[in-house]
């Protein structure tokens, strides 16, 4: 029988991956896997004597993907060697958790790498994480948040920028609830970077005082619970991705903090975001799951004339350089920072 | 020892085990535990780490530990190399001796 002491591990990033993925592709396409585009690191393993690919596993930022071994190292224990190394490349980057989508009937596998499963939908998929201590302690310190009793409403925003559109749906929630809880996307690939897209929201909702400004996390819209939200130009969002994180929130964030309300506005602009919130309504109230429901409510978007105000007209006119037609579109917070930040030649 | 980086010691692989230690804001040692023995020698192995970090002088730590039934030996030698790596130290002298 092959041992996996035969095996030499490697692992390629950078430059070196486009001729990886000579070899890697078929390899995992004869496994009826795709090649993921977006994995930024590769750990391989290569029989040590004729240098054959053995197996592999692929990281995209925080996400291993890409998990693959030959069939006939399956018994050899060559999957933990990979996990072993696939992680410890996460870690040595600097992520403070991992993640993993799998298929519901691999979970076992993963479990086997000291993962542990987050949401699962049944027959479907499943998220898991490396690091429940973190998340455990993450959760513990929302919860010093909770109130009791109180009729607690949330919102998820990005704010590329904060817009009177974002204040408007924050003030109706602020009227509705007793305790209203903002949380930022983290994910820093916005125009506005993630440090003052937050310091515009906490500028802009200052004067609500039952409003709470939380940062973001890798478990409420991240490029793990929700990769889709991230690529715009994907018309059609992955239902299952957007599930996950409709689910994270419902059983974690919405129980500890005492959520009863999600806030959307209605979205008839962007096609994410609108498959989002349908998506969103189904698994925060509708499926079946433990957690108790969440309701979603979804306000009609605030108008300016006769379009609806959104960040990316804001963005558009910024790049237009038409800072008088912003200045109807945004809080004086938010038209301060970008005739600063913007202006200057 | 300070622990001022992630400093990782260790595999998944069976009869080892895969120490991560990382810098902790408080002062004191947030010990994560997995093993498959955790029922019969759960005690044994967080003996074994809590006195090799007192053993390097690592008084604040995050400290994750996946243990596959790695004998005690290993699980001292595992923690103790984690803490050199976490702790940037390069003079290493395994075991304490002197």
């Amino acid at each position: 029988m092959t041992s996996s002491d035969d095996i030499t591990l490697s692992v390629v990033k950078g430059a070196g991956l486009q001729s990886a993925l000579a070899e890697i592709r078929p390899f995992l396409a004869a496994r009826d896997l795709q090649t993921d585009e977006n994995i930024d690191t590769f750990v391989l393993a290569h029989t040590t004597a004729d240098h054959r690919l053995a197996g592999c596993a692929g990281l995209d930022q925080n996400v291993i993907k890409c998990v693959c071994t030959s069939e006939e190292f399956r018994d050899a224990g060559l999957s933990l060697k990979l996990a072993t190394e696939v992680i410890k490349c996460g870690l040595t980057a600097g992520y403070d958790d991992l993640f993993l989508y799998t298929k519901y009937s691999n979970i076992r596998l993963f479990r086997g790498w000291g993962f542990s499963t987050l949401v699962e939908i049944p027959g479907a998929v499943a998220f898991l994480h490396y690091d429940q201590a973190a998340f455990e302690h993450y959760i513990e310190a929302l919860r010093a948040f909770r109130k009791e009793g109180a009729l607690t409403g949330s919102i998820v925003l990005n704010a590329n920028p904060f817009t009177n559109g974002h204040r408007y749906l924050v003030e109706q929630a602020s009227k509705d609830c007793d305790i209203v809880h903002i949380f930022l996307v983290k994910e820093d690939v916005s125009l506005f970077s993630y440090q003052d897209r937050l310091t515009l929201v906490r500028k802009g909702v200052a004067d609500l005082k039952n409003v709470i400004v939380h940062e973001g996390s890798d478990y409420i819209i991240s490029h793990a619970t929700f990769p889709g939200y991230f690529l715009k130009d994907r018309a059609a969002v992955n239902e299952q991705a957007s599930a996950v994180d409709a689910l994270m929130f419902r059983r974690y964030i919405a129980p500890a903090l005492n959520v009863s309300v999600r806030y959307v506005g209605t979205e008839p602009l962007d096609k994410t975001t609108a498959m989002y919130n349908v998506v969103l309504r189904k698994f925060l109230s509708t499926y079946p799951c433990d957690s108790k429901p969440v309701e979603l409510k979804e306000l009609e978007r605030k108008t300016c004339g006769t379009a609806v105000i959104s960040a990316s007209r804001v963005r558009e006119l910024i790049k237009a350089g038409n800072f008088e037609a912003i200045k109807e579109l945004v809080p004086p917070s938010t038209f301060e920072f970008i005739r600063r930040t913007h202006t200057q030649s | 020892m300070k622990v001022i980086q992630k400093g990782m010691a260790g595999t998944l692989e069976s009869s080892d085990v895969l120490v991560v230690v990382s810098p902790n804001d408080a002062d004191d040692i947030k010990l994560s535990l997995q093993s498959k023995v955790e029922k019969q020698y759960g005690n044994a192995i967080r003996k074994a780490i809590s006195e090799t970090l007192a053993k390097c002088g690592v008084t604040g730590a995050k400290v994750d530990v996946r243990d596959q039934g790695a004998l005690d030996c290993v699980i001292r030698a595992r923690v103790e190399a984690a803490v050199y790596r976490a702790a940037d130290e390069k003079n290493v002298k395994f075991g304490g001796q002197s």
